[in-house]
């Protein structure tokens, strides 16, 4: 089972390129998707969803082409929007059952009771949509995505206002069903991928920068990560610079293939990645 | 189809679709004898007992002249008569010796046209038309005496006033499309269901229904409330000719025939005014403007009847009637409401294959 992208781009009317020659191919495993706003991420995972075409390229599935398959390519994905929408005069176990029956699950995959769990909306199952705080929206957005236990699990910002017990919650049910899924998440919490991603891409302006394990992202950065005490010179002339405590003591944490002065050895995180990555962009913008 | 109507059909639309057709039926009932339904005992009470008499219309003359003497030499307008006040019985008097003196003249109205049928035959004048308008009028069977005043202002009513179902309609229609667009369930739809027009067929589906539904129960309950105000439901069984806007009529039909037309009028012209509120709002994507174009399509006819008065036809109004188009005992009343009703099904179809992804 294999997920292909081949030289996907995508070039709104207004000329924006959106995405630029993109290509990846994806297996079973969760692959986390990084990048500034407006980089692509979200295009990428629209594109899947086929809620839009690209401009050139195409997407593969089983190696065939996804435009093609319709429906077949329908019943095997999941998909969380960035803003999981829900009709907020239903209660959450009506949502999941209407979304049981649109997407014609007959039986086979997670029940709505299971789902529920998952997401621990059992208890609240029952309650309108409308009186849900936005972190059980979320997870109700989840646990939609997952029903039926879809082949392709397309995630946009799935951790999004979820306090830490529910984003761990998430972060193991994604891990649970990403042994024979293939998940594909949308995040700015970096964190988040660290613990469970096996593969991460790094897109910037439309294009793919890396798409490797997280181990070997950190790679990368061995012996350039480093601490000194505050120093506002240190502010100025590193633009990666960020002030962190270290056992108490204020100071800054820099990317640098040199210490500068006074500096100890620190250990890379994939933050210290999207900075490198990211960085200048965020100037120029 | 259950989970698209009761998306649709929330409890805010039910009751406000309530409480709309209650509205209707309330402008209805203020409507009946002339806006004087507080008339409606007392007409009962004269009809029932004039048609119990040998000679009803000859009695009903007597009495009246009694009243009137009453009234205007004793000056006892305010006095009790045979049934209520005299000033009352008075007026309903006079509507009743109306209604009896059109019965009876009906059977004179069409001898005399059969003649000048005959006459134009002999002439020469489309002698087959004139032939079978004669032989028309010949089978017509005279009505009986009684109320039929109740069932004449339901069939005006209808006529003046029947198209405002279609607001109620339109307030529905229009957010059809459109609540999955301001939800967002849009992008959901059309990603993982696995036939996104099969939802939009039981959308449709649904709002048909609904409109079916509503417009029966405001027949059904328009019907009752005619019965109501004119004591008995006989009328209803008459011939149509006994009603006012349908002495000309040389079709054999019964009161409870016209109001049937229009009802099926009523649901052509529902059917194409839905599919036409459907396709705007799967193009608009907006309830809001979906419901302003709505408003300009249903005043659109009566623009064009304005701008066109000879083309009968253009008027809703003339349309849900039906009395004229009866009258005119030509086939456009059929062909109009299949035309209605073709191009309301492919403009709700059109709306289907609208519901899609960008």
């Amino acid at each position: 089972m294999m997920l292909e992208c081949k030289n996907l781009s995508k070039q709104y009317k207004r000329g924006v390129k959106a995405l630029d020659n993109f290509s990846g191919n994806f297996t079973c495993g969760i692959y986390g998707i990084l990048g500034p706003n407006g980089a692509g991420k979200s295009t990428l995972l629209n594109m899947m969803a086929q809620l839009i075409s690209p401009t050139s390229g195409k997407i593969l599935f089983g190696g065939r082409d996804i435009s093609l398959l319709g429906s077949e390519y329908r019943k095997q994905i999941g998909y969380l929007p960035q803003n999981p929408p829900a009709y907020a005069w239903m209660s959450a176990r009506q949502f999941l059952e209407y979304m049981y029956q649109i997407k014609e699950i007959n039986g086979k995959g997670h029940s709505v009771d299971e789902a529920l769990e998952w997401v621990e909306l059992t208890d609240r199952a029952n309650d309108r949509v409308k009186n849900y705080s936005g972190g059980m929206r979320q997870r109700l957005g989840i646990a939609q995505a997952v029903l039926g236990k879809p082949k392709i699990l397309l995630l946009d910002e799935p951790t999004a206002g979820l306090d830490p017990r529910q984003r761990a919650l998430i972060k193991n049910l994604l891990r649970m069903l990403a042994e024979d899924t293939i998940i594909l998440l949308c995040t700015h919490i970096v964190s988040d991928l660290a613990d469970i991603a096996d593969e991460i891409l790094m897109i910037r302006s439309g294009k793919l920068l890396g798409m490797l394990p997280p181990d070997e992202w950190l790679k990368r950065l061995d012996g350039k990560v480093w601490w000194v005490c505050e120093n506002e010179k240190y502010l100025n002339d590193y633009p990666t610079a960020i002030r962190s405590l270290r056992a108490g003591q204020s100071g800054l944490r820099i990317i640098s293939a040199l210490p500068p002065e006074g500096a100890v050895a620190a250990a890379p995180t994939l933050e210290d990645i999207y900075l490198q990555c990211f960085m200048e962009r965020c100037d120029d913008e | 189809m259950m989970n698209e109507a009761k998306k649709i059909f929330d409890p805010f639309i039910l009751l406000f679709s309530a409480v709309y057709l209650i509205v209707l039926l309330l402008s209805l009932y203020t409507h009946m004898y002339y806006g004087e339904y507080s008339t409606r005992y007392l007409s009962q009470e004269i009809y029932r007992y004039a048609i119990s008499k040998e000679e009803p219309s000859q009695w009903m003359l007597q009495y009246r002249e009694e009243i009137l003497s009453r009234i205007e030499e004793k000056n006892e307008a305010h006095q009790e008569g045979l049934f209520g006040k005299l000033d009352a019985e008075a007026l309903v008097l006079n509507r009743v010796i109306k209604s009896f003196s059109h019965v009876e003249q009906l059977q004179d109205l069409w001898e005399r046209e059969a003649i000048l049928a005959q006459r134009a035959a002999k002439r020469g004048l489309e002698p087959d038309q004139s032939e079978a308008i004669k032989n028309a009028y010949s089978s017509l069977v005279a009505p009986e005496y009684g109320n039929y005043q109740p069932f004449e202002d339901l069939i005006e009513w209808n006529r003046s006033y029947g198209w405002l179902i279609l607001v109620l309609l339109c307030f529905v229609c229009a957010r059809v499309y459109p609540m999955e667009y301001t939800t967002g369930m849009s992008s959901l739809l059309f990603s993982v269901a696995l036939r996104p027009g099969r939802i939009a067929r039981k959308k449709i589906s649904a709002v048909f229904i609904f409109t079916l539904g509503v417009l029966t129960i405001l027949w059904a309950s328009e019907i009752c409330i005619a019965i109501y105000m004119a004591g008995s439901s006989r009328e209803l069984l008459q011939p149509a000719q006994a009603l006012f806007c349908m002495d000309a009529s040389i079709l054999s039909l019964r009161v409870w025939e016209v109001i049937l037309y229009q009802y099926g009028a009523a649901f052509c012209l529902s059917i194409f005014f839905n599919g036409a509120i459907l396709f705007l709002s799967a193009v608009l994507r907006d309830t809001m403007n979906t419901l302003l174009l709505g408003i300009v399509v249903m005043a659109l006819p009566y623009g064009l009847s304005q701008i066109f008065p000879t083309v009968n036809l253009l008027d809703a109004r003339r349309y849900l009637g039906v009395t004229e188009l009866l009258q005119k005992t030509d086939a456009s009343i059929y062909w109009v409401s299949a035309i209605l009703t073709i191009v309301g099904l492919a403009l709700a179809i059109a709306s289907i294959l609208r519901f899609r992804r960008n």
